[in-house]
């Protein structure tokens, strides 16, 4: 779709179609441990990896990378990939899912420094549910990680009924009787 | 009935990062009155341009005696916005930032709606544990969370 006549010129016309994304998000802490992994892969991966890459001070050799970008850009990123990489946050997460993407969380660790908050509870819980999610705690593990989630079987639904709670909570109490 | 529904005033109290996207998606559809009680960021700053938002302090993790300063400042904001705006019905996700407008709308009879952030599934949030008490709906967006708060609704994920 955004491909640029550059890359089919490098012999890549098969790569600009197959992508993975990785974000690690907005918080302020670096996660250098993320993108670092990420890098080492990169040319084991077999396809574009393109990163959004926040604070972190690393700066990636072998992938695409940017530090931040809209929300719209983000979506669309996330759509175009094969797989997402990313932080465990809740808004990626979301996002990822919606979009029927396999997914390898990696959490913010707190002892490294990199977290204000925990991340591994929802990741472990969701690795724990969903053959095409995976949660690595230990970046060894991600070119494993790619390798199984590859092919994996994507079978996401999940729906909130929240608005529909705090709807009939308001009619409940201030318009009824 | 949905007319009806913009007689109230909600306010809605939440820190500014994701617990702030989880409150706009559980209630963006509301017709109601409201109004938002937060933090300041990039974030809530340019939703501020279009929205009627309180920037108040963040009791942001630091120095004890600095933060139990930083605590009372956002209690007395807190309170301050409360008392100007006069709420019906206060929905928080939650996070420090929001607890002493929760607790203080409960102390001048308003209505309470929790709903505990989506990074929680089998521990308890601070700020949830804190507020289960009071709430008068009490909501986990994941299942094996009700275990932690048997009297709480399940909503599923604020996807």
């Amino acid at each position: 779709m955004g491909t640029s006549p550059e890359e089919f010129s490098k012999g890549n016309v098969w790569r600009a179609f197959i992508l993975i994304f990785v974000s690690a998000g907005t918080q302020e802490k670096p996660f250098n441990r993320l993108i670092e992994g990420v890098d080492k892969i990169a040319d084991l991966a077999g396809e574009r990896v393109l990163a959004q890459i926040g604070y972190a001070t690393y700066l990636p050799k072998k992938c695409e990378y940017f530090r931040f970008c809209s929300r719209e850009e983000m979506l669309s990123h996330i759509n175009a990939a094969s797989m997402v990489i990313a932080q465990s946050g809740f808004g990626i997460i979301g996002d990822s899912i919606k979009l029927m993407k396999p997914l390898i969380l990696v959490p913010r660790e707190l002892r490294f420094g990199e977290a204000i908050d925990k991340q591994y509870e929802l990741a472990e819980y969701l690795a724990s549910r969903h053959e095409s999610i995976i949660c690595i705690r230990n970046i060894e593990l991600m070119a494993g990680a790619v390798r199984k989630i590859r092919n994996s079987h994507v079978d996401y639904n999940y729906k909130t009924v929240i608005p529909d709670l705090i709807d009939s909570f308001i009619t409940q109490v201030f318009y009824s009787g | 009935m949905g007319e009806e529904k913009g007689k109230i005033k909600i306010c809605i109290a939440c820190s500014g990062g994701g617990h702030f996207s989880e409150a706009l998606k559980a209630t963006e559809k509301l017709k109601c009155e409201k109004y938002y009680v937060t933090y300041y960021n990039s974030a809530t700053q340019e939703f501020s341009r279009k929205n009627r938002v309180y920037f108040i302090t963040h009791p942001r993790h630091c120095f004890f005696i600095l933060r139990l300063f930083l605590f009372i400042r956002n209690i007395i904001e807190s309170l301050f916005v409360l008392l100007k705006e006069k709420p019906d019905l206060i929905i928080s996700t939650g996070a420090d930032v929001a607890v002493a407008t929760c607790i203080s709308g409960k102390l001048f009879g308003k209505k309470l709606i929790y709903i505990e952030s989506g990074g929680y599934v089998t521990s308890k949030s601070v700020s949830g544990r804190i507020i289960y008490p009071f709430a008068d709906l009490f909501i986990v967006q994941w299942e094996p969370a009700l275990k932690n708060f048997p009297r709480a609704t399940y909503g599923g994920p604020l996807f």
